[in-house]
């Protein structure tokens, strides 16, 4: 349990560095910086309480907002994803269900699974930290496409980054 | 005992959540507000810390260009001072100038922290309320305006850019007013509306801070590259900034020696109606 809690801060503090330091400084051509932190939330074991689910993102999102200036939006667009998190792995199941060997990642539910996950997740994600952002601007539509666009580099990014952390499956993270 | 709290925990994992979104709203609230200063930003110490040492480690790479830049801008500043011009009269002679006072005073900052991709965009530069930076100081570089000092620590500063969904500036293009916002699209591009359209305007008109609220008179914005005709009697006018917000390397805050007294004389102006 203790070197789970290890891991999950050590690949949330990776992660924050590479979103703040890298990823916030760099100028996309037409569309906003990409975001990574959704890769923490999937990545967080299956069996984890849901609670305890959405303290984590909630810390997560808090450091994130001080780190970008951005004022709680992040921390409320991850506490959804983390509560939704159960219905998008509900839609996603295996055959015969989840089971304890199960971690959701990409060694070992393959593929297919983490994909749509991601991309579920990082809609989600960035349709909400968006729309929190200009709900008292009025929606335009050139930054719905922007976002659209946007939420396509972060699943790309994510699905880089979970190279990061990819193990063979025979030994556990 | 410790079951039935995560049984219950569990099963209330939507009160959990739905308390969780609340206290986020409340927070982007309460940050929305220019008067109260939050504290999740980047002028809070640890994360000014975090990035003032990284800044330290990254500053050199940026030396040369930003060593040309300042020694450009004292070439410029040398052509202004006094001893630039020859006093036909005496040269020797002191002047003691009482009708020039000086209203603005300039306090150089390093930037350690800026975005630039995002559809809000914050500074954190390394001067702080113990520098003398203030809320709403307008920031500007040589280049051109920057933004304007949104969050103060003791020895740090947010500054939203002018790159930001509520950011407005007063500003003049041929003599005439306007405001220029920036619509989320191009980082380079703002929008300047409210001129009318009985004005003409051209490409290539240059676009200056107006002198109203925080802004220093004539520091320059941008050039006009395109001129739209908009719904109502205005034009919408593209300007590019003549800031490069991706080599921003040390920003200008402006204290403005005689906000206090502006402030004092429109509040009772305010009491008086």
């Amino acid at each position: 349990m203790l070197s789970n809690l290890f891991t999950i801060l050590f690949r949330f503090a990776l992660l924050l560095l590479i979103q703040v330091l890298i990823l916030n400084r760099v100028e996309v051509p037409y569309l906003f910086s990409p975001f990574i932190m959704p890769l923490f939330i999937i990545r967080l074991p299956i069996e984890t309480p849901r609670w305890l689910l959405l303290l984590l993102a909630f810390g997560a999102g808090i450091v994130l907002d001080a780190f970008s200036d951005s004022m709680g939006i992040q921390a409320a667009s991850l506490v959804a994803c983390a509560f939704t998190r159960q219905y998008i792995f509900y839609l996603f199941r295996p055959g015969g269900g989840y089971e304890p060997s199960h971690r959701p990642v990409m060694s070992v539910m393959g593929t297919r699974w983490f994909v749509s996950v991601t991309i579920a997740m990082v809609l989600l994600h960035h349709l909400l930290f968006y729309l929190i952002q200009i709900f008292s601007a009025g929606l335009f539509l050139h930054l719905f496409i922007k976002i659209m666009g946007t939420a396509c580099l972060s699943v790309l990014l994510i699905l880089l980054s979970e190279f990061l952390f990819y193990r063979p499956r025979s030994r556990a993270t | 005992m410790r079951n039935i709290i995560n049984f219950l925990l569990n099963y209330n994992a939507f009160l959990v959540f739905i308390g969780l979104e609340v206290f986020c709203f409340y927070l982007i609230l309460q940050n929305n507000n220019y008067q109260k200063a939050g504290f999740i930003n980047s002028s809070n110490v640890l994360v000014g810390k975090f990035y003032a040492s990284y800044n330290d480690l990254t500053a050199y790479l940026h030396l040369k260009q930003e060593n040309e830049k300042l020694a450009e801008e004292n070439a410029r500043l040398r052509g202004q001072i006094r001893s630039a011009f020859t006093d036909p009269v005496d040269t020797a002679h002191i002047i003691n100038d009482r009708a020039h006072q000086q209203i603005y005073r300039y306090i150089p900052a390093r930037v350690i922290s800026i975005t630039t991709g995002e559809l809000n965009n914050y500074i954190t530069i390394n001067k702080g309320a113990a520098d003398g930076i203030r809320n709403r100081m307008a920031v500007i570089c040589p280049d051109g305006v920057v933004g304007k000092v949104t969050n103060v620590s003791e020895h740090f500063a947010s500054i939203m850019s002018l790159l930001h969904k509520n950011s407005s500036i007063s500003a003049r293009v041929n003599g005439n007013l306007g405001s220029l916002v920036w619509k989320g699209d191009d980082p380079s591009v703002c929008n300047l509306e409210g001129v009318s359209k009985q004005f003409n305007i051209r490409v290539g008109d240059r676009v200056y801070s107006s002198g109203k609220a925080s802004f220093p008179e004539d520091i320059s914005i941008g050039t006009v590259v395109r001129v739209n005709p908009g719904n109502d009697n205005n034009y919408v006018i593209r300007v590019k900034l003549s800031t490069n917000f991706n080599a921003l390397q040390y920003v200008y805050v402006v204290d403005y020696l005689r906000r206090d007294e502006e402030q004092n004389l429109e509040e009772q102006n305010g009491n008086a109606q």
